[in-house]
């Protein structure tokens, strides 16, 4: 008697809704509606506020970091650029495409709509090539609008998605964001050899 | 009987049915603070009304045995322009309800009468009128009244000492002319004169028909026209128009707007977004992204317009969608119609979309006129 697999019901309602989205009112209202949801999530957090940056990474460390807690444990890799090893994301495709073989249709457009310059991912610093699947949609917007919910010594914070890595092991990187937060695509790039997601932290005058 | 204050309004009711204008004028006695009810059987007793006694409003039907209501409105052309009028109609049909719409509704009443409504548009005109609004029944109005109650007639349009005629047979316009035009052209012409005063014979002249063109492009078609004329007169560049195919016209002005650069990015994206705005009855003009972010908007005040963005991008994405799974191509132009008024949208780029709001008496022509002119210039001014 071979063993079933156990399906989670929300990651998989979660991905074909996404698809359901696409379909219906295409890849940029699909896009704009993740986005503002992963906003309207970070409104819904108290401001937080560290004496230091050492205080800040001592946050991710014990997973009191409000950013630290919607994907996990992030690692600095020195000049403030930081790598996470796991896609938050990750268990969701793992799960449907255990089941389905492969992701839902129209996911790749999507993608494609996600990394198209505009207002939203620039005032986040998101997309721009950083993005490899829809998730990044929803992780690295909700981020960057959780960050601007974190004072370190006083000020305010942002955050420069520099690039992603998909599941298949693809690069995607955010040259405009690279560029502008004074990152080389060297750095990234190596970051990306052992991690899913590298992002740049700038702590603003 | 009128009351001897000069500031009480005189409203005057036209209809042939005595047992309406009765209970009408029953009804409307409680507002006699308002205003005074006066009536006429049909058009030649309120023919003799407007000329013995100071009216304020006249409302009344179209259908009437004698000198009917379209015949009355002529005769106000020519001697109470000023005076506002609502017609009283039976639509039959939601086509031609549709259209009274986009016509003014204001000016509507659909028979049978919703009481309630009457005296709430009776008080709005009124109100309009206090304050300096000269709300007189224009041609274009009258052409379209013509078209949707199917009159055959012959009309003869004088302004400024030009002279036009237009010719209907079953609300069609089959033929027009003036002293140095005939047909379309003609027509153009006409329908586009200021001050115009209006006589109407009960019968076609002309059997043969040169106008194969609807009315409702005609009267786009005129604005439009005018429009360009008025910016060509204010010192603009002449541009000579010659291609009486709509699309034509909209290619020439596109090119035009290429060649003079510099002139579109003069324009703000607030400026363009204004232009809508001084519609009638526009409330809220949005330039929305693709994903539902707002890019940039005019609205009155209480209109959200970022949650205007959001719904309306899924809205716009669906009717894509839809155009996309039935094989209609792009999508050129949708409009959703509520209770309270009409939403449109229209793509402006590849990354945008316009979201326009309005009223229930918003004229649905000339927003999509502005629509189609200011396209290529609000992707310019976004920098889409």
């Amino acid at each position: 008697m071979t063993e079933g697999k156990i399906l989670d019901i929300a990651h998989i309602s979660f991905l074909d809704m996404i698809k359901i989205m696409i379909t219906l009112s295409g890849a940029a209202s699909a896009k704009g509606t993740l986005i503002r949801n992963a906003i309207k999530t970070a409104e819904k957090i108290p401001e937080v506020s560290y004496a230091s940056f050492d205080d800040y990474l001592a946050a991710i460390e014990n997973a009191t970091n409000p950013i630290a807690m919607i994907e996990g444990k992030s690692s600095h890799q020195g000049d403030f650029v930081f790598g996470l090893k796991n896609c938050p994301f990750g268990p969701s495709i793992k799960n449907y495409t255990e089941v389905f073989g492969k992701l839902p249709e129209g996911f790749g457009d999507f993608t494609v709509e996600f990394n198209k310059p505009g207002p939203v991912t620039d005032r986040y610093c998101v997309g721009e090539g950083a993005g490899v699947s829809p998730f990044c949609a929803v992780h690295q917007p909700m981020r960057s609008a959780f960050a601007e919910r974190i004072k370190i010594d006083g000020k305010n914070i942002k955050i420069y998605q520099l690039g992603c890595k998909s599941g298949s092991g693809k690069k995607g990187f955010a040259e405009k964001w690279i560029e502008e937060s004074g990152n080389s695509k060297d750095v990234v790039d190596k970051v990306l050899d052992e991690h899913m997601c590298c992002y740049y932290l700038k702590i603003l005058d | 009987m009128l009351r001897g204050d000069i500031k009480m309004k005189n409203v005057l009711i036209v209809d042939d049915e005595r047992s309406f204008l009765t209970s009408l004028s029953e009804g409307l006695a409680t507002y006699d603070s308002e205003f005074n009810t006066l009536t006429a059987e049909n058009g030649k007793k309120a023919v003799e009304t407007l000329n013995s006694t100071r009216i304020d409003l006249v409302v009344t039907d179209l259908k009437m045995p004698e000198m009917d209501g379209f015949e009355l409105l002529a005769y106000m052309s020519r001697h109470h322009p000023d005076i506002p009028v609502i017609i009283m109609t039976a639509y039959g049909t939601p086509e031609i309800r549709k259209k009274a719409h986009s016509m003014g509704a204001s000016q509507y009443l659909e028979k049978p009468l919703d009481f309630k409504d009457l005296v709430d548009k009776i008080l709005l005109e009124l109100a309009a009128s206090s304050e300096g609004y000269l709300r007189g029944i224009t041609l274009p109005t009258f052409l379209q009244l013509v078209e949707m109650e199917k009159k055959t007639c012959t009309l003869k349009v004088t302004s400024r000492g030009r002279v036009g005629y237009l010719y209907f047979n079953e609300g069609e316009l089959i033929d027009a002319g003036t002293e140095s035009e005939t047909g379309e052209q003609a027509a153009y012409d006409i329908v586009c004169w200021d001050e115009a005063e209006i006589e109407i014979e009960r019968r076609c002249r002309q059997k043969h028909r040169t106008i194969h063109t609807s009315l409702g492009h005609i009267l786009m078609e005129s604005f439009r026209l005018k429009d360009e004329k008025d910016r060509n007169n204010s010192g603009n560049r002449i541009i000579e128009i010659q291609d009486d195919d709509v699309n034509g016209l909209i290619q020439q002005e596109e090119q035009n707007l290429e060649l003079s650069g510099k002139e579109a990015k003069m324009n703000t994206l607030k400026d363009i977004l204004n232009e809508f705005t001084k519609l009638q009855s526009v409330t809220a003009v949005c330039l929305v992204g693709r994903d539902g972010f707002l890019l940039d908007s005019i609205a009155r005040t209480g209109i959200d317009t970022d949650m205007v963005g959001a719904i309306a991008s899924s809205g716009f994405g669906t009717a894509e969608s839809m155009g996309r799974q039935l094989g209609k191509g792009a999508l050129t132009m949708s409009m959703i119609e509520f209770e309270n008024g009409p939403v449109m949208f229209s793509p402006v780029g590849e990354n945008a979309f316009l979201v326009i709001v309005a009223e229930r008496d918003a004229n649905l022509g000339m927003i999509r006129l502005k629509l189609k002119k200011h396209c290529h210039e609000l992707a310019a001014a976004a920098s889409i």
